[in-house]
């Protein structure tokens, strides 16, 4: 049995992903060290937070009985309450704070920060996706597409000129810029896939989004509205059956799709790939 | 025989997209698409118009002839959306506004 040194004192380590930092609180300073580990890249010293996120360690899952392994994300009385079989928590979007109780506390936190950034870009219009994402010339491609068609491979092939944004999670923003017109930008981010590596913490606007098939050779092609809407609301991340929310994550598709083209992409497993990426 | 009542879950949530409706449940996320002819169904679920008033009415406004089997395909794909949460289905009337969603 082994002992940790608790500090009395709060500990805040301010994560910032997609330019939304959030405060992370705990009494453990052996945590905080994890957490800037596990962060690394994304983690802001002299940053006032937009959100603070309080974590309570559980020291033995046994204190969590009763919750389910299946993921609940439900509003209730102006909370969203989230619970899994490692972590319980609380979001209040209105005082921009929220409550956490892990056990596995990186693995749940990750599951956690990717939720309640989900909900943040909601509000805003924006969404995370299941897709790579890479910057080449200055302009951001995402790639999305289901376990096993090739996100990760896309992030592999990848040529040195470009800058991995994540081959698991594209964190889409929408940007309102002072003339009233409106883009979306694609950030790097911690969440990662197979590649298990961070992409760079930048952005790009957002050129292109293509929805991964693979073949025999490579083709991009056009991929029409109605059908490019239907894609994405197969891939994008949704961890609630909050209906309000769902109305929310379609308004946002259907204003990305009528701004940023969506294409399919049919490839084969070779770097050439990428000269269609230009 | 009895008339058969439809209308909207409100646990849906829905939009148009070029003449079709495409609807996701809230209770699993699952997604549907919706041909025009059923699409015209969907929105005229309103829980008071009997559901083969609904069909005669959205397939004449696209053919000149209702076919015998309208109803009955009606039926059939209105039982389908009803297992998946998505419309209510019933014998009587619907009154019970809170479950009509929104037609898009």
């Amino acid at each position: 049995m082994t002992m940790r040194a608790v500090s009395r004192h709060t500990v805040r380590v301010v994560v910032v992903i997609g330019g939304i930092a959030i405060a992370i609180e705990t009494y453990s300073q052996h945590f905080a060290s994890r957490l800037r580990r596990r962060y690394a890249g994304f983690i802001a010293v002299r940053q006032a937070a937009d959100f603070r996120f309080r974590v309570e360690l559980v020291s033995s899952p046994r204190r969590l009985h009763g919750y389910s392994e299946g993921l609940e994300v439900v509003f209730r009385n102006a909370l969203w309450h989230l619970r899994r079989g490692d972590f319980r928590a609380m979001w209040d979007m209105r005082r921009r704070q929220g409550w956490m109780q892990p056990t596995d506390v990186l693995h749940g936190l990750d599951a956690v920060l990717r939720i309640v950034h989900s909900l943040i870009l909601a509000e805003e219009g924006g969404f995370l996706v299941h897709a790579a994402s890479l910057i080449r010339n200055g302009k951001a491609w995402a790639f999305a597409g289901v376990s096993g068609t090739g996100k990760t491979t896309m992030a592999r092939l990848a040529p040195l000129d470009t800058t991995l944004l994540s081959d698991e999670v594209t964190y889409i923003r929408r940007q309102t810029a002072a003339d009233g017109t409106s883009g979306y930008l694609a950030y790097g981010n911690p969440f990662y896939g197979e590649l298990r590596k961070s992409g760079v913490n930048t952005e790009a606007p957002l050129f292109q989004l293509c929805l991964l098939e693979q073949g025999k050779r490579h083709t991009l092609q056009a991929v029409e509205r109605g059908e490019a809407v239907r894609a994405l609301l197969r891939h994008v991340m949704c961890f609630s059956r909050d209906v309000a929310l769902g109305n929310c994550l379609f308004d946002a598709v259907c204003a990305f799709v009528d701004q940023v083209p969506v294409t399919r992409l049919t490839f084969a497993r070779d770097p050439g790939v990428w000269e269609l990426m230009q | 025989m009895s008339e058969r009542y439809i209308a909207r879950s409100s646990a849906i949530a829905a939009r148009l997209l070029e003449g079709e409706m495409v609807i996701m449940s809230a209770l699993d996320s699952t997604l549907f698409t919706l041909n025009a002819t059923a699409t015209a169904i969907w929105q005229a679920a309103d829980g008071r118009t009997p559901l083969r008033e609904i069909v005669h009415n959205a397939i004449h406004a696209q053919f000149s002839e209702v076919p015998g089997s309208a109803l009955q395909d009606a039926e059939t794909f209105v039982e389908a959306l009803a297992q998946h949460g998505i419309l209510l289905l019933s014998d009587q009337p619907i009154t019970d506004a809170t479950a009509l969603g929104a037609s898009q």
